[in-house]
């Protein structure tokens, strides 16, 4: 079984099942940027956003606007790296750890029929590399493609969740909590030769839901590859409540100096944003995963990604030298950047580390390397889950969750604002902090509290008297309206 | 009843305006005879340095905000419950007193009229600030605007039209500047009169409108029997065309 489970998210071998599989996939995109050549443009060529209804086909299928998601809430994950580090691969063994959630494993029949379905393209996944040798250095995804999770992480309620009572509205019962995995063109993509059957799937008349729009900011439009690479990381880690990158180089400080390059890159670019992200850190077909003749645990990994750098990590990193260079000049003393532990904290809210071994050379795999090769899939799903829930948890207690309807706009907001600005997005206004709509009475006072003492910053006198007289009013009509007239205060 | 009832809707709306609604209260400025810059963070939490405006210019510091202590925000608690409580011993029933509507009803416009200096200042089509409690749907001619209850527990029904209420001057700035708002009948949805476009045709619509109305023969002008009318293209400049 775990050699049938692993071996179904690997290599697709049969050349016309692969190109099928690529051909469905192209509905899973959810947004892409093109560069075509254009004389007049200083830098030789012109950048588009290609934006689908990617995020509204899976979290509002019905385009009911808010009526029936109103108590649903998203969390993105984010797979990124380098070209063919394996983001596809391991995304498509998370996708199908979900799906195998809603079967009893044990029942063979079930797992397998469930697993051929998904094979067979009737389950949206991610399409990991062709098996053909000649191919192994192409991207296998073009932009960013978006697929919803369908484990049992989608119904499961938050513990203790202080906002309950504010979300949960009518007609929406029970809230909802769908992960959704956003797997990225990898890091230098376009440099790579692209896989010929990818790049003839991006038709302005491919989709109805498609639209295309022009990225003026310079950084981004005329900056080749790498502002293309920048877009995507900016958008990314604005969105993001937990980042998953994937590697293969063996070299582990060039890893991380990668990732905390790419983190370094958007962190300034989007503030007022109250939930940091967590990163994980995923080594992909590790060989050496024995230390002293035992197999090494993700503790020890991890220490050995995070702790074990004789040197400081930006030392070697002109990004990174800046970056810090930087940000210790703008916060206290105490908030300076002296060693990676702070770099890390500066950049993530925390961060996991864990690998996934090498099944082996050649088309059979062992049944013992199969289960542990499953076994790491698995903890990586755990962890993956326990990282959203967490993200989800902190959202919840600093006000700062976005239901579906919340999250379109947030959405549009954050791609206008990259693709014609190169400052920082404000969060603040693109979640409508200026003008929110209250749902309940908690909802209002602090909507009043924002107003009356948005005066008293303007320069204006003390209202603190006149807020306690109102509020007390308010709440003696609200005991007159909800008791239905009996006075019976006390 | 306060703090088992309305304490929690206090609570939570301090919590929610400290981790989202505070704003930085620190400026600085960024050279000579430049303008000033203030620090556009909100809440205590997501302060890591003062950002400005234009968000391309930062300084270091920490967040200059409200601060609430625990202590400050128990000294909050304790005076909203003292109003409250004197509040309700004014409108409590005592024999031989008016009935608790009218005390309530009396108490409510002597309160507005309190923290009128505070209200009359503000605007906002999101939070109807005579009860704290819903949208707001109807605005007056001073710009403020109320929700369907308050209208119902504040305004004198219209002795002329069904479903009407007359507001002789406006509960939240005390303008006086009489105005009759209609209220939806209890049993009625949401009446919607869509115009399609198609440009010279839509001349074709302006006339069916105007033989229904004749044909129904009473006197109300057809604008008067929705509730929102939307229109495409050509249709939108007719919506004004049938409004008047």
């Amino acid at each position: 079984m775990f050699q049938f489970l692993v071996d179904s998210v690997m290599s697709e071998k049969d050349p016309r099942k692969f190109a099928l599989s690529q051909s469905l996939e192209r509905f899973a995109r959810w947004f892409s940027v093109s560069r075509t050549p254009n004389t007049d443009s200083p830098s030789g060529e012109e950048a588009h956003l290609w934006l689908y209804d990617r995020f509204t086909r899976l979290c509002d299928p019905k385009k009911t606007g808010n009526r029936e998601t109103q108590n649903h809430f998203p969390t993105f994950i984010s797979f990124i790296g380098s070209t063919s580090a394996g983001k596809s691969t391991i995304l498509r063994a998370i996708l199908l750890l979900g799906l195998l959630d809603s079967v009893n494993f044990s029942d063979t029949a079930a797992v397998i029929n469930l697993v051929n379905e998904a094979r067979e393209g009737r389950k949206q996944m991610p399409v990991p590399r062709s098996a053909d040798t000649q191919d192994s250095s192409s991207p296998t995804t073009f932009g960013v493609h978006l697929y919803r999770d369908e484990g049992f992480s989608m119904s499961r309620p938050l513990p203790n969740r202080k906002t309950t009572d504010f979300t949960q509205t009518q007609g929406s019962p029970s809230p909802k909590y769908p992960l959704l995995f956003a797997d990225c063109e990898g890091f230098d993509a376009s440099v790579a030769r692209p896989s010929g059957s990818i790049l003839p799937f991006l038709n302005e008349n491919d989709d109805a839901g498609l639209r295309k729009l022009p990225i003026t900011a310079e950084c981004y439009g005329q900056g080749g590859q790498k502002g293309v690479d920048l877009f995507y990381a900016r958008v990314m880690y604005a969105i993001s409540d937990v980042v998953v990158y994937v590697t293969r180089d063996d070299n582990i400080m060039n890893s991380m100096q990668k990732i905390l390059e790419w983190a370094s890159s958007a962190v300034d670019k989007s503030y007022n944003q109250p939930a940091q992200k967590t990163l994980i850190i995923v080594k992909n077909k590790e060989r050496d995963i024995s230390q002293n003749g035992q197999s090494m645990s993700d503790e020890e990994f991890q220490d050995l990604c995070l702790h074990k750098h004789s040197a400081v990590l930006w030392k070697n990193s002109a990004v990174l030298r800046k970056f810090v260079e930087k940000h210790n000049k703008l916060v206290d003393p105490e908030e300076r950047i002296e060693d990676n532990r702070k770099l890390y904290s500066v950049l993530f809210h925390r961060i996991h580390c864990c690998y996934i071994p090498d099944r082996g050379v050649g088309p059979l795999i062992s049944p013992e390397r199969a289960e542990l090769v499953y076994r790491h899939f698995q903890r990586l799903r755990h962890r993956i889950q326990d990282a959203a829930e967490e993200e989800q948890f902190l959202r919840a207690t600093t006000f700062a969750e976005h239901n579906v309807p919340a999250m379109t706009h947030i959405l549009s907001e954050v791609f206008d604002h990259f693709r014609q600005n190169e400052g920082p997005l404000d969060f603040w206004l693109a979640t409508r902090g200026d003008n929110p709509t209250p749902q309940n009475m908690s909802e209002h006072i602090a909507n009043f509290l924002r107003m009356t003492l948005g005066q008293v910053q303007q320069g204006n006198r003390n209202v603190d008297q006149d807020i306690i007289t109102a509020v007390a009013m308010a709440f003696l009509v609200r005991v007159k309206r909800s008791h239905n007239g009996e006075f019976n205060f006390f | 009843m306060f703090d088992r009832e309305m304490l929690p809707f206090w609570s939570d709306a301090m919590d929610m305006y400290l981790l989202k609604y505070d704003r930085c209260l620190y400026h600085w400025f960024p050279g000579r005879g430049l303008d000033k810059v203030l620090c556009t963070i909100r809440g205590r939490a997501q302060h890591k340095m003062h950002i400005g405006d234009s968000a391309t210019q930062f300084q270091a510091g920490e967040f200059s905000g409200k601060s609430w202590t625990e202590v400050e925000k128990k000294g909050w608690i304790d005076k909203i419950r003292n109003c409250f409580v004197d509040m309700c011993h004014q409108v409590f029933p005592v024999e031989g007193q008016d009935s608790p509507d009218q005390l309530l009803l009396g108490l409510r416009y002597a309160t507005h009229a309190e923290v009128r200096a505070t209200l009359c200042r503000m605007h906002s089509n999101k939070t109807c600030f005579a009860c704290l409690q819903a949208v707001p749907d109807h605005v007056l001619p001073c710009g403020h605007a109320l929700c369907p209850t308050c209208i119902q527990e504040m305004a004198k029904p219209s002795r002329f039209v069904e479903c009407a209420f007359d507001v002789p001057s406006c509960v939240i700035c005390g303008k006086h500047n009489i105005h009759q708002i209609q209220l939806k009948p209890k049993c009625a949805g949401v009446r919607i009169l869509t115009l399609d476009g198609g440009g010279i045709r839509g001349i074709v619509e302006l006339a069916l409108l105007s033989r229904i109305q004749q044909e129904v023969g009473i006197e109300v002008n057809i604008r008067e029997l929705f509730d929102l009318v939307v229109g495409t293209s050509t249709g939108t400049s007719r919506i004004p065309i049938r409004a008047t």
